[in-house]
């Protein structure tokens, strides 16, 4: 499950949670997307700046909102990054967030595709 | 769809897991309330008076507050340390789950978030608040109940009727007491004479001091009807001395009436002042009957208690041989010989208390006599 991009599992949950209203889902979508770039520049600047509190923080919010839509190999990464900034560890982190980046990418398309009438159910 | 809905206050820094909760909230009947951090939750809380918030749905990594942080001042908070508090927390960080639940919180809501685990969880949380404020309520009115019934009951019986095993000491039981029974001499002559503010004026006086004595020696008052009074002891309360008590009391009684007597109008000042004190077993229990109970004493013991106060002279402190020879060492007491007692087909030997012989007392009166 870690290595999968998509857990379409997550999301039927997460539909029957928000009440089955499937063009909310593909609003709460959409904000998940557009937050994305800010928390890879909180990433990014916070380990320019050593600052590893909010490396972490970043981390920890990409991790958990990216398990709530099924992005299982996207969580998996944050929570490393999470976990080396909460041990202090900046170092090789900056390939890391890369790979993060370029997950989410991925994510994108999968889970608009995903969250098609007739697909997420 | 379900039974319990209420208000619930979504603390979490994350918007998107605020939309969620508060859709699903929603789709489940509740009125949902949102903050983006600790402090803004406190805030919304102690602003929050009625309808209260009924649960706190609470993130643990927040900016400003964070989740330890809040769930500590909520439980330090008089006004809020009983609001279920729910941790909202991802499965790999258990650890944070079992600190806060040390911490007080009452349940943990796993991420992702799932309606079905959601409703479970918070349906829990409320029923449990709807008990406790319900229990609230219900205590409140057994302490304004209490406090009514301490109005009217000696505070003894009062206490009983509140107590666990009040209901099986109600439905009677049989032990040992000691009945002390007084009333005024010349009292009936007394109350045909004199004005009726007067007699309730002497009444007054009268029942204030008697009633100081019975509370501050542990009596329980039975009854009292116009000038007499049934007083017992080692009931409900068991009382070890119950017989030493009641002479003591009855002992202060008699000192309180020779002080009062003379503050009273010219008629009252010949009233006299007399007890009888008998030690034997009675049932104790509830008698009357729908709409009007007493708890009452039953037994030859409140009879004799009765007899011997009749037979007491002005001033006079009777005992049966059983109360007698129980505190016998602690009074300055003698014989007075086989009396007839009404109801009573034999003579019954009687004993009277001058004083008591407290040991201060005892040892001053041995130094005395070896003068």
């Amino acid at each position: 499950m870690a290595d999968e991009t998509l857990d379409r599992t997550a999301l039927t949950v997460l539909l029957d949670t928000v009440g089955d209203d499937r063009e909310f889902l593909s609003e709460l979508i959409e904000t998940y997307l557009a937050d994305g770039p800010a928390l890879f520049v909180e990433l990014r600047g916070g380990l320019a700046s050593g600052d590893v509190t909010a490396v972490r923080r970043a981390a920890h919010t990409l991790k958990s909102t990216s398990a709530t839509f099924g992005a299982m190999r996207l969580a998996g990464l944050a929570r490393e990054i999470e976990t080396a900034a909460a041990d202090d560890d900046l170092v090789d982190l900056g390939p890391r967030i890369e790979a993060a980046q370029a997950e989410f990418d991925l994510v994108g398309g999968q889970l608009r595709a995903a969250a098609e009438p007739g697909v997420a159910s | 769809m379900s039974g319990a809905t209420g208000r619930i206050l979504v603390a979490d820094d994350t918007a998107l897991n605020r939309s969620i909760l508060d859709r699903a909230l929603r789709a489940q009947g509740h009125e949902v309330i949102e903050a983006e951090n600790g402090r803004i939750a406190l805030e919304i809380l102690r602003a929050a008076g009625d309808p209260p918030i009924d649960i706190v749905l609470l993130d643990i990594e927040m900016p400003e507050m964070d989740g330890y942080e809040t769930l500590r001042r909520i439980k330090a908070d008089p006004d809020l340390r009983d609001l279920p508090v729910i941790v909202i927390s991802a499965v790999d960080e258990l650890a944070s789950v079992v600190r806060c639940i040390e911490m007080g919180a009452a349940d943990y809501l796993p991420k992702p978030f799932e309606g079905a685990i959601l409703r479970a969880r918070v349906e829990a949380s409320l029923t449990a608040k709807r008990l406790r404020d319900a229990e609230r309520g219900l205590l409140q009115t057994i302490e304004r109940q209490r406090t009514e019934l301490a109005r009217f009951l000696s505070p003894q019986v009062g206490a009983l009727i509140s107590s666990p095993d009040g209901e099986a000491l109600l439905a009677g039981h049989r032990r040992p007491v000691t009945a002390v029974f007084c009333d005024l001499r010349g009292f009936t002559p007394f109350s045909e004479g004199a004005a009726p503010e007067e007699v309730l004026g002497v009444l007054r006086d009268y029942h204030r001091a008697m009633g100081e004595e019975i509370v501050a020696n542990g009596g329980t008052l039975e009854h009292f009807a116009g000038d007499g009074m049934l007083v017992f002891f080692n009931d409900p309360i068991e009382q070890p001395d119950h017989v030493a008590r009641a002479v003591r009391m009855a002992v202060a009684m008699r000192r309180r009436f020779d002080a009062l007597r003379p503050s009273w109008p010219e008629r009252g000042r010949e009233l006299g002042f007399g007890v009888g004190v008998a030690e034997g077993h009675a049932t104790m229990g509830r008698i009357g009957f729908e709409g009007r109970y007493d708890y009452a004493a039953v037994g030859t013991v409140v009879i004799m208690a009765s007899r011997l106060s009749s037979d007491a002279a002005s001033g006079q402190i009777l005992l049966n041989r059983r109360a007698f020879a129980a505190v016998q060492d602690l009074v300055d007491g003698r014989s007075v010989g086989d009396l007839s007692l009404k109801g009573f087909s034999r003579p019954v030997p009687v004993f009277e208390v001058l004083d008591l012989v407290e040991p201060a007392t005892r040892l001053a009166g041995g130094v005395r006599s070896h003068v």
